[in-house]
């Protein structure tokens, strides 16, 4: 079925997403954590799970340890891209850490975490819980969230405190269809950051969220409506909706926080989009 | 090219900058260095060799062996300090001991190009020189026209 997409692109700053839930998610089955120590690296690794409902994903420098870029993978999706930043010797180190709330169900497999220059200088094989892949049709599998929070260091080393949280929802079909709607919000002292449609629009210094369109045009519109928002302590999330005729699906997008034009963290993240 | 040279000298040549991509490795694992490190390598070595044949041609055994040194010289000294030495400071265990190494590391890795450029570059020029060096001691390229003269003496 030829699915005909009309945009209707709404920014409510006052009014938070109706229906929208407090997260559901704490991980609280530990795997880990584990430590990684090659090439004079160190650092910590951790997953979590919540009965199949939610994963998390863990990484943490090691004291008196340098500035550490590393990836976690699961075949083709990023479970954590982030830079470690420096973690002086007496101090706890912070966790970074991305929490995914998913339809499908988790089990204990193998990962790739890699790390170094150009972070593929040493590579560990963690166990740790996957997904299944998403690709389907579902509109009625609840809420999609992706939480990235937690302490990474840029290209130059400097500290940022990062926290958001994408939460994608389908409303219930009427007239025209389904309405998808994509939620962001910022978290706890998050530093100010805008979200935008792509990378090469956001300023030198300043801190962007960009969410892949992934090759939809109606997803890219969506997402250029919404772009130059910027969520603050005081205006802490923006909201955009799609309207979609026929059921969305289910797919994988690359969600990206940048400082500049360099990505700071990453990973992957679930979203309802529409049929194409 | 290779015959007046001589194969024993190309062969060197050739472990020459095989050596030069090996020993980094030893250092660091990063496949992507290693790709920077290859082809820089191999640019390097194949200009040295068909760039100094054609310069140092027919110029003389003493010339020869001046310039064979000094690329000698120029070759390890690039090697050491754009090569191995970033190598070196980026890594964890140094640079945690000293804090110059440290900031050092911070200003390569800033843009991760940095350090893959500064190893391509480095490994290239130091390819270029090293094997200068080694096909600037063939002595028919020196004097190529020793053999005919000896050709011609033996009868």
């Amino acid at each position: 079925m030829k699915t005909s997409l009309s945009m209707g692109a709404l920014l409510l700053a006052s009014l938070p997403l109706v229906g929208h839930a407090e997260p559901r998610c704490k991980g609280d089955r530990p795997i880990g954590p584990g430590i990684t120590r090659q090439g004079g690296y160190s650092f910590q690794y951790q997953s979590t799970t919540r009965a199949g409902y939610c994963v998390g994903y863990q990484l943490r420098n090691n004291p008196g340890k340098v500035w550490t870029p590393a990836i976690w993978k699961q075949g083709d999706e990023i479970l954590i891209d982030a830079n470690l930043p420096e973690c002086a010797m007496e101090r706890d180190c912070e966790w970074v850490s991305v929490v995914k709330t998913i339809a499908d169900p988790t089990s204990s497999g193998g990962t790739v975490l890699s790390y170094g220059i150009n972070k593929d200088e040493f590579k560990d094989h963690p166990a740790a819980y996957v997904i299944q892949p998403p690709e389907r049709r579902s509109a009625a599998v609840g809420e999609l969230q992706t939480v990235i929070e937690g302490l990474v260091a840029d290209d130059d080393h400097r500290k940022i405190r990062i926290g958001v949280r994408v939460t994608s929802a389908v409303k219930p079909p009427g007239p025209e269809g389904y309405r998808l709607v994509y939620f962001f919000e910022r978290l706890g002292d998050s530093v100010d950051l805008s979200v935008l449609a792509s990378p090469s629009e956001n300023r030198p210094d300043a801190v962007a969220l960009v969410l892949d369109s992934g090759g939809s045009e109606a997803f890219a519109n969506a997402m250029r409506k919404v772009s130059q928002s910027v969520l603050t302590s005081g205006r802490s999330y923006a909201q955009v909706e799609v309207e979609a005729r026929g059921l969305p699906m289910i797919r994988s997008r690359l969600l990206a926080i940048y400082r500049g034009s360099k990505p700071i963290a990453s990973t992957t993240a679930r979203l309802y989009v529409p049929a194409e | 090219m290779v015959e007046l040279i001589g194969v024993p000298l190309t062969l060197g040549s050739v472990a020459v900058t095989a050596i030069e991509v090996l020993v980094p490795h030893a250092i660091t694992t990063s496949h992507t260095l290693f790709a920077w490190q290859l082809v820089g390598a191999i640019m390097g070595a194949v200009l040295g060799y068909l760039r100094t044949s054609f310069a140092l041609l027919g110029k003389g055994r003493p010339a020869c062996l001046a310039a064979s040194a000094r690329f000698v010289f120029v070759g390890i000294a690039v090697y050491v300090l754009f090569v191995l030495g970033p190598l070196v400071v980026a890594a964890p265990s140094f640079a945690e001991r000293y804090l110059w190494a440290r900031r050092i590391r911070e200003v390569l890795l800033a843009p991760v190009l940095l350090l893959n450029a500064l190893e391509f570059f480095g490994v290239a020029v130091a390819a270029f020189c090293l094997t200068s060096s080694i096909v600037a001691l063939s002595s028919r390229l020196a004097d190529p026209n020793a053999r005919l003269y000896q050709r011609d003496a033996r009868g």
